[in-house]
């Protein structure tokens, strides 16, 4: 059984159309991230999935159970990290963790032990009894994450949990998130980071204006591109906005124009270098700085969208 | 320098934009105002301004309704009559308010007063209020002049005889004491000639929710500092070469030209919509004002250099509000409170500023009467500032 | 149970708000506290007792005709030569020590500068020639009265006591008058004989009052024997349910900012029903409301010794006002968009609603006021509630508290089922 079925959903709000006929799905005990740039339409599919919204059309299976038909049930199956924080700051970390826990079901001694447990998990337990005002931006969102495993969820959705956090704590969540995997939990995760997608994900969906535009792993995502490199040129001054001279040159099978800087895919960046420089002389433009990139995401969501990931 | 006016109307600008700025200066103290006034009748809602007394006549003599005539020419209360038939049922009247008192004649009072032997009246009223001691009055004065009007008839009767008989005695002695031949004559400084309770409720209460008002709206000039600070834009506006002090100046100003206008439009309205005399003395109306927003104002500036949250900054404003307003006799006058309240109440700047302005409005006396208030004002008014400069200085951005 | 866990939650973040227990507990206590303290010192024994009132006295009838007869035929043992020093030695005798700190001054004007500039309450004024106009059988004597206008009840009681004393001279003066008329041939020997008697007949006791009017206060302020009590105990029951419908609305706003901290959206995810997390959050609403009332109400028994009324009715009173508060609380939140206008909603609608509602018990005391009052204050929930807790303080019939406890439920039944329905709709 998939854990996670999504068949064909759609939502819209007004005139946006937040998420267009988006299908995929999730193996049990899997990393699976939800790829795209602001406003792709993540948190939405993320809001769609936890039951939070009724989709306009489809539907999705989580654990066999409808999200229209049966959201209670695919409510006792779930955790959600949510991309705000959500807890009650003028309650203690452990005084919320016993809250939500109680609103997943538990009670009584089973309730305090998993706390600790939960506590010990998200390393506080020595500022259990402190108020989550006082919290600094890290151990907030280790509470955050702590809420969503009190009840031993079989699935966990997690909306970018790493936004706006210092480098050390973006590294324990992810951390903690491959821990979940080893645990046997089924990890659906939201990201606009691509190296985040890379480094955890055993499958990942590419999201774009509401619609999914590719799926598969890393490897097959890349073979998009084909095993094309991506080389960025900058200039000085700027390169004006004509690109019919740089096109013309054999080998470069996409080009775009960033702010006055070049981004090429093309098969063998060793062989397009020379003509590059040539047309650069010829144009009486300056290279400052040669990137080239192997394969990856970025040049994959380059290759489908014409953008960059983070545009 | 420039800068100061820059921070005043960069405050401004963010104390316009809140509607809670013009809910607590504006709003509610016109609508508390004009609540307490219609409460107390202050707008001439009833054309009967003297006070309803019940009256019940079991006697139904000749002397029974003499008392009745003499209460009838009342400048202080009018009789309602007719409408009971037992006391039980006056006496639910007076509880419920709906007279200020009742009298019930008893049988055989008349032959007993003839006698000189006076049966007790019955007064249904609570002697402890103002409008019970004024009925128990009024209704003593009349139960004693129609008795000296009998007393004086019999002894003429029993000296003179028939030079001068009863029913003709009493007859001129009653005429007598409608011009008694001594007699106290009220005077007062009031500058409310028509004395009606309503007035001088509307002279009392306009001032008074001003100010309270005053104090209340300074929760948003204390939430501007807050935001400042929280915001770190204070911090950075110590980057700039802006002077802390100008910087305390600037809010200080905003604060006051908030208060006075504030005061400015109530002043209008209250002179204007509600009659009150403001304007007997501009020049004293005005030097209390000033002074008062100068006071108000570094109360402010104080509370939001105080205060360190949004709710620190709520609860810092409307306690002293409450304290204030109770202690200087913005709710009740002080007047009528005992001495030692009295004394403690004029320890607050509030009741200086009420002060100040009944004496324009009540009293009827002129700028010279408002010097002294607006003197303490303004030492509460550099003394509120000293603080918050000393607080400000120490403070850590 | 989940419901309870939410209520439980909701009330535990409530009690732990500074800014929500000044408006539930201190700033009623503290208002009724003040009060307290306006009048704690004139309250005695159960009684009322007025501080000393300062009285200037300006005698300018100098050159006043003795009395006839001196000193000796004045009543009381005063001593005076003239009308005038007799004024003067009623006002400064030791029957009015304990109402009068009496002072004189030369002349009218520096006794009206001393009222002017409050070192005196009153001053009195006997003008010059007053003697001789009371002797005169044509002319009215006066005596000027010139008080603070913002004074009342001191002021009133020495009117009223001088007004005795000047009629007590003008009901012999009459008395002569009526003689003088009836005398033949210019024989004025009856004059003596009527003034003589009319003295021997018409000895005024110390207190007239007492002899010649049988007193009773209404019922409805003999609820509380205390007359401090009788002041505080309107004012503190308006005070309370004034900022229970405060604390109505400030709970029920929690909804509101859950949405905003996004934990009411986190709720949805768990296996909560939707009708479960609403229902518990309004228990809170009710609950918080309850222990409020029940606090203040206890706290106000023991520091200002009110006694509320009896226990049926009182409670009555108690559910009204926690359902109507509660009720109005949720319907209002949901009306709002978010938590940024619940602060234009309190200090405005409810501000306004609770004075409206109070209105009746500013207009205490003012009976041309209290019939409009009463209607007024009844166009609003409060006002409701404050009849109830007056009909209670009142030991009025428990079927007039059962009518108005009735009201106070229909307007709950309304506001509740219209903002439950908005709320529901808006979660849908």
């Amino acid at each position: 059984m998939n854990a996670i079925q999504v068949q064909d959903l759609y939502k819209s709000f007004g005139e946006i159309q937040a998420v267009q006929g988006v299908s995929f799905e999730v193996q049990l005990g899997e990393i699976f991230s939800l790829l795209g740039p602001n406003g792709a339409g993540k948190t939405t599919t993320i809001a769609l999935l936890s039951t939070l919204l009724r989709p306009d059309q489809g539907d999705a299976l989580v654990m066999g159970q409808s999200v229209r038909e049966q959201p209670m049930e695919v409510k006792k199956v779930l955790g959600v990290v949510p991309q705000e924080i959500a807890l009650y700051e003028d309650l203690s970390a452990r005084e919320n963790l016993i809250f939500w826990g109680k609103m997943y079901g538990l009670r009584g001694a089973a309730l305090r032990t998993r706390t600790d447990e939960v506590l010990e998990t998200i390393g506080l337990t020595e500022r259990a009894e402190g108020r989550v005002s006082k919290f600094s931006g890290g151990m907030k969102r280790r509470v955050n994450i702590g809420v969503a495993l009190l009840h031993k969820p079989q699935i966990i959705y997690m909306d970018e949990p790493t936004v706006g956090i210092d480098p050390q704590s973006r590294r324990n969540i992810l951390d903690s998130v491959v821990a979940l995997k080893d645990q046997g939990m089924t990890v659906l995760y939201t990201t606009h980071y691509m190296e985040e997608a890379q480094e955890l994900s055993d499958h990942i969906a590419i999201l774009d204006h509401g619609k999914l535009i590719a799926s598969g792993t890393h490897a097959e995502l890349v073979k998009l591109v084909g095993e094309m490199d991506r080389v960025r040129l900058s200039f000085h001054p700027q390169l004006e906005p004509d690109l019919a001279a740089w096109k013309a040159i054999p080998g470069i099978v996409s080009i775009t124009n960033e702010d006055g800087a070049l981004s090429i895919l093309t098969p063998d960046s060793n062989q397009l270098l020379p003509a590059l420089f040539e047309i650069a002389i010829s144009r009486g433009v300056r290279i400052t700085s040669v990137e080239i990139h192997e394969p990856n995401l970025e040049s994959v969501f380059l290759h489908l969208t014409g953008r960059a990931l983070r545009d | 320098m420039i800068r100061i006016f820059d921070i005043v109307s960069k405050d401004l600008l963010q104390l316009l934009r809140d509607r809670k700025t013009f809910l607590f200066l504006l709003i509610m103290p016109i609508a508390f105002t004009s609540l307490f006034g219609f409460a107390f009748g202050g707008f001439g809602g009833s054309s009967e301004p003297r006070l309803p007394v019940g009256f019940l006549d079991l006697d139904n003599s000749q002397v029974s309704h003499l008392l009745h005539d003499q209460l009838a020419g009342s400048d202080v209360i009018y009789l309602k009559e007719g409408l009971f038939q037992n006391p039980t049922a006056l006496a639910a009247q007076v509880a419920d308010e709906k007279l200020a008192a009742a009298i019930i004649i008893p049988r055989g009072y008349g032959h007993r007063l003839l006698l000189n032997k006076p049966k007790k009246l019955t007064l249904l009223a609570d002697t402890n209020t103002t409008v019970g001691m004024s009925v128990e009055s009024e209704t003593l004065s009349a139960v004693l002049r129609l008795q000296s009007a009998l007393n004086a008839a019999v002894i003429m009767e029993q000296l003179a005889g028939d030079r001068a008989p009863f029913d003709y005695s009493l007859s001129e002695a009653l005429s007598r004491w409608k011009q008694p031949p001594i007699r106290v004559t009220e005077t007062t400084s009031s500058a409310i000639h028509e004395e009606t309770g309503g007035a001088a409720t509307l002279a009392h209460t306009s001032p008074g929710m001003m100010l309270q008002f005053a104090i209340a709206g300074l929760l948003t000039t204390a939430q501007v500092l807050v935001g400042e600070r929280k915001s770190r834009a204070l911090a950075r506006l110590l980057t700039t070469a802006t002077a802390r002090v100008h910087i305390l100046l600037g809010h200080y100003l905003a604060n006051f030209t908030l208060i006075i206008s504030q005061f400015i439009l109530l002043i209008v309205f209250g002179q204007f919509i509600l009659g009150v005399g403001y304007l007997r003395s501009p020049a004293g109306t005005a030097l209390v004002a000033l002074s008062a927003a100068a006071c108000v104002a570094a109360l402010g500036l104080l509370i939001g250099v105080m205060a360190r949250s949004d709710e620190q900054a709520i609860i810092f404003s409307l306690i002293p509000m409450f304290i204030l307003a109770g202690l200087g006799g913005a709710w009740v006058p002080l007047e009528v409170t005992s001495p030692l309240f009295q004394s403690i109440g004029h320890a607050t700047p509030l009741a200086w500023a009420l002060d100040g302005f009944k004496n324009i409005t009540i009293r009827g006396l002129g700028i010279t009467s408002t010097f002294k208030p607006a003197l303490i004002l303004l030492g509460y008014a550099v003394l509120f500032f000293t603080l918050a400069a000393w607080r400000f200085r120490r403070m850590e951005v | 149970m989940k419901l309870l866990d939410i209520a439980f939650k909701d009330m535990t973040r409530s009690f732990r708000s500074a800014n929500a227990l000044m408006f539930m507990f201190v700033i009623p206590l503290l208002v009724s506290g003040m009060f307290a303290f306006m009048f704690g010192n004139l309250v005695h024994g159960g009684k009322f007792n007025l501080p000393r009132i300062r009285l200037v006295v300006a005698n300018i009838d100098h050159n006043a005709p003795r009395l006839q007869g001196g000193s000796n035929n004045i009543p009381g043992s005063l001593h005076a030569n003239s009308l005038a020093e007799l004024v003067v030695a009623v006002l400064q005798s030791e029957d009015m020590t304990d109402l009068l700190e009496v002072s004189l001054v030369p002349d009218a004007d520096t006794a009206r500068a001393k009222v002017d500039n409050r070192q005196a309450q009153v001053a009195v004024i006997i003008p010059a020639d007053f003697s001789r106009q009371f002797a005169d059988l044509n002319r009215q004597a006066e005596l000027e009265f010139y008080q603070d206008p913002t004074l009342t009840i001191g002021p009133e009681v020495i009117r009223s006591i001088l007004s005795q004393f000047m009629d007590s001279l003008a009901g012999v003066k009459i008395a002569a008058d009526l003689a003088i008329d009836a005398s033949l041939d210019q024989d004025y020997s009856l004059v003596g004989q009527v003034i003589q008697r009319y003295l021997e007949i018409t000895q005024l006791g110390e207190d007239p009052g007492k002899d010649l009017l049988d007193i009773h206060a209404p019922p409805s302020t003999q609820a509380n024997d205390n007359p401090l009590a009788r002041i505080i105990a309107p004012i503190m029951g308006g005070m309370m349910i004034f900022y229970a419908f405060y604390t109505g609305t400030a709970s029920a706003e929690s909804i509101l900012t859950e949405e905003e901290e996004r934990t009411l959206q986190r709720l949805f995810t768990t296996p909560t029903p939707q009708s479960t997390i609403l229902s518990g959050k309004l228990l809170a609403v009710f609950l918080t409301v309850i222990v409020q009332m029940s606090v203040l109400l206890a706290a106000s028994h023991l520091l200002f010794g009110i006694f509320w009324g009896q226990l049926v009715p009182v409670g009555l009173v108690v559910i009204g006002t926690v359902c109507s508060s509660s009720s109005m609380g949720i319907f209002i939140n949901s009306l709002l968009r978010d938590s940024k206008q619940g602060g234009v909603v309190f200090g405005g609608v409810l501000t306004l609603t609770g004075m409206i509602g109070m209105v009746r018990i500013f207009a205490m005391g003012a009976p041309f006021a209290s019939g409009l009052g009463e209607m007024v204050s009844l166009i609003v929930p409060q006002g409701w509630a404050v009849r109830g807790l007056l009909q209670a303080m009142s030991a009025e019939p428990p079927g007039n508290v059962l009518l108005t406890a009735l009201v106070m439920l229909v307007w709950s039944l309304v506001f509740f089922i219209s903002g439950v329905q908005r709320f529901n709709r808006r979660y849908a």
